[in-house]
């Protein structure tokens, strides 16, 4: 044969390695793209980014070891190095699980008891040699950790919905074959270097672990803006106003998205069709805080009342005089990311139409600003 | 039986297998999955113009990993030479098809000094290359080498030239200067890195400069798929100066909007035109039985119509372009997202539709 199994074998060992540090850098990007909106779910983007990272580092740090290194020295240092790795980044998946935010996935004393557990392979990775039994010792914590994290990964589908929801299904589908492909390697043969002299395991093992991680990249890329479980139920109504004339634009009811509405939600609503009390309500409420707060260039963004929050946006040059306000029950990042959105929507169709309202009667402002139902519909489908 | 070439052998074998062979293979994975990329880029998204650059280059990308999957088959598998030679000549065919899509899909959206005149030139020398192959298949390497890349090369020099002078990017573009490093470096880095995997250059340089070939091609491609990504804008300014007039009409006939972008033709009754422009409309769907985007040619000037559901956006420019057929196509769509519930029963008050001339200037000047 011209050309030997290792030398078909490795070149899609690398391939494998670009595609997962494609991927981890586009969780980190995606990441990066949004942290202004503070929402803490979004942090996950970020813990991907590095769990993903940091083990394909590991995996490569063990290539370079099996197939390079013959310095027993240095190959002592790399085989701790590997379990150093993905350790590390085990624990750091660990710990982003154990927050406050995921308790209605996962119990975080249950995920803070597996982290402590980690401290011992941790210690027998730098006691023991790597040549012994008792080095590898590791992999069973590595294991638990993997597979604590694939729980929580499909509880987090069952609580997600949308284009999020569809994401997170092709991570962990690409994660499970990612397991797949290493049982497929390491369960008959132990090291890489018995591994590829075996065409059975070797290729099979190359072709699942490419497709686990291609899978995985599908997965990564475009990833939306994490929002907060269940932040739909929470909304109550929409108003777009025109300060100016002190009308309505557009109005949208979420009730139809809300199924376990309480009393004091529907109190609220009823509260809200007087639509004169909201935009004169608000206006009022500005200026009286603007002249006593003395503060003319700075914009209210919220005002909480008892359960209840009203959020605040203001359209920018040329529609500065429309606002929008967004009434949610409680209090989360995710409404506020929401009404930016709408925002930006809203100004994007309707930025040369505002001009010139003051030539339509009611009836036509009304109709025009109806069509923007299909687009509030969109946007509530993305999360 | 072993290939030998002025000290390289074929198939390649000994200390340089495995790292070219890795080099290689990441050189066939970054331009198949940029193909791949850019082609679900354009495919989802069908209304911006962009989309043609896009396809352009995946095109380039998708026949560029084909070819040089075909390629290390011939180097390194392959011990017969005259199977090698017909391999690599199936893969230098592989390279001039996706060239061929490459300039045709970038023709369509702009015009290099004549349409679609790099096509052509192109499509001619891939028949003199069959033509060559079934003659004497040595020559067809020197012949592909020389022939397309030359065209390539000028096509690719007149595309930076027109890129690299055009004031109104320059003025509108943020990272201009980083745009153009991306195109010309990465034009230069893969055309280098391609030279350097020739057999012409493998006798100068050996495997060495081969691997740094490979190398360079990786960089070379990342380079350029980061232009075509990032520069997605440019081409909305090279069709601008095409258009003359627009005008939006009810099915009706009713005129909604006209906006002339030269100089106004005075003895003109716009109320006319637009009714005489609708029963085109009407008389070519009737002909086709079927309501679709409808072009009137006549030297120098084209009418293009674009019917959507309750209007027909009609644009009178110099130049039939794909990229002034999808700009059309949002435009009218983009109208009827926002008047939907006003054409639906409209009155006849134009007032309504006065923000047309903001929403023109944005799309169109």
């Amino acid at each position: 044969m011209t050309v030997e199994l290792r030398a078909f074998y490795l070149p899609f060992i690398f391939i494998s390695f670009i595609i997962g540090y494609q991927m981890s850098f586009y969780f980190l990007y995606d990441y990066y793209r949004h942290r202004e909106r503070k929402i803490e779910l979004n942090k996950i983007l970020l813990y991907y980014g590095i769990f993903f990272g940091l083990s394909i580092t590991g995996c490569l740090f063990d290539i370079i070891n099996d197939f390079y290194i013959t310095n027993i020295f240095i190959k002592d240092i790399f085989a701790r190095m590997v379990y150093l790795l993905v350790l590390i980044a085990s624990v750091l998946i660990l710990y982003h699980m154990s927050s406050k935010v995921y308790k209605e996935i996962i119990h975080p004393t249950l995920t803070k008891i597996l982290i402590f557990m980690n401290i011992f392979p941790f210690i027998s990775i730098f006691i023991f040699n790597p040549a012994t039994t008792e080095f590898h010792f590791a992999i069973i914590f590595i294991s638990i950790d993997f597979l604590f994290f694939l729980v929580f990964q499909l509880n987090l589908i069952r609580l997600s919905s949308g284009i999020i929801k569809k994401r997170l299904k092709i991570i962990f589908l690409g994660a499970l074959i990612i397991l797949s492909a290493i049982i497929i390697g390491f369960i008959p043969v132990s090291d890489l270097e018995t591994q590829i002299q075996n065409p059975i395991i070797a290729i099979p093992f190359i072709t699942t672990l490419s497709l686990g991680l291609i899978i995985l990249l599908l997965g990564a890329l475009r990833f939306p803006v994490f929002l907060e479980f269940f932040w739909k139920q929470n909304l109550i109504s929409l108003f777009i106003i025109n300060r100016k004339t002190l009308k309505k634009l557009y109005s949208y009811n979420f009730t139809s998205y809300t199924e376990d509405m309480d009393n004091s939600k529907k109190t609220l609503i009823n509260i809200n069709e007087s639509i004169k009390l909201i935009s004169h309500g608000m206006i009022g409420i500005i200026e009286i805080f603007t002249a006593v707060a003395e503060t003319k260039d700075k914009k209210i963004k919220q005002i909480k009342q008892g359960g209840f929050s009203i959020l605040l946006e203001y359209g920018e040059d040329p529609i500065s005089n429309i606002f929008f306000i967004l009434l949610a029950k409680g209090e989360m990042d995710s409404n506020k990311y929401f009404l930016t959105n709408i925002k930006n929507q809203f100004q994007w169709m309707y930025k040369h139409v505002i001009p010139i309202l003051e030539f339509l009667d009611g009836s036509s402002t009304e109709r025009i600003f109806s069509s923007f139902d299909t687009i509030m519909k969109n946007i509530l489908k993305m999360n | 039986m072993l290939i030998m070439l002025n000290g390289v052998n074929f198939p390649i074998q000994g200390p340089f297998q495995e790292p070219l062979l890795i080099m290689e293979e990441i050189v066939i994975f970054f331009a198949l999955e940029i193909g791949i990329i850019l082609w679900i880029k354009s495919k989802n998204k069908k209304e911006e113009i962009s989309n043609l650059q896009w396809k352009a280059f995946s095109w380039f990308c998708l026949g560029y990993s084909l070819m040089w999957l075909i390629y290390i088959i011939s180097d390194y598998y392959v011990e017969d030479s005259h199977i090698r030679i017909i391999l690599l000549n199936f893969g230098y065919f592989v390279q001039m098809i996706s060239g061929l899509l490459f300039i045709y899909n970038m023709e369509k959206f702009q015009i290099f000094f004549k349409k679609y005149l790099f096509t052509f030139i192109f499509t001619v020398f891939i028949i003199l290359f069959v033509i060559c192959f079934f003659i004497e298949s040595v020559f067809t390497k020197t012949f592909s080498f020389f022939f397309s890349w030359i065209i390539y090369l000028l096509f690719f020099f007149h595309y930076m030239i027109k890129v690299s002078t055009s004031k109104e990017l320059k003025k509108v573009l943020k990272n201009f200067k980083w745009h153009l490093f991306e195109l010309f470096s990465g034009f230069i880095f893969l055309n280098i890195g391609y030279a350097l995997t020739t057999d012409l250059i493998l006798n100068l340089f050996g495997l060495v400069g081969r691997l740094i070939g490979a190398v360079f091609q990786i960089i070379g491609l990342i380079l350029l798929s980061l232009y075509f990504l990032s520069i997605a804008s440019i081409i909305e300014y090279f069709w601008k100066e095409k258009i003359d007039s627009i005008y939006i009409i009810m099915q009706s006939g009713l005129c909604l909007y006209t906006k002339h972008f030269r100089e106004k033709r005075k003895s003109f009754d716009e109320i006319v035109a637009s009714g005489a422009l609708s029963s085109v409309q009407i008389i070519l769907e009737s002909i086709t039985d079927k309501k679709d985007i409808s072009i009137i040619e006549k030297e120098g000037k084209t009418m293009i119509f674009q019917p959507g559901k309750y209007i027909i956006g009609v644009l009178v420019c110099e130049e039939d372009l794909e990229s002034i057929r999808i700009t059309l196509k949002n435009f009218v769509q983009r109208i009827e997202k926002i008047y939907f519930n006003i054409l639906k029963t409209w009155d006849g008050n134009l007032n309504l539709f006065s923000s047309l001339d903001l929403l023109v200037k944005e799309v169109f000047i």
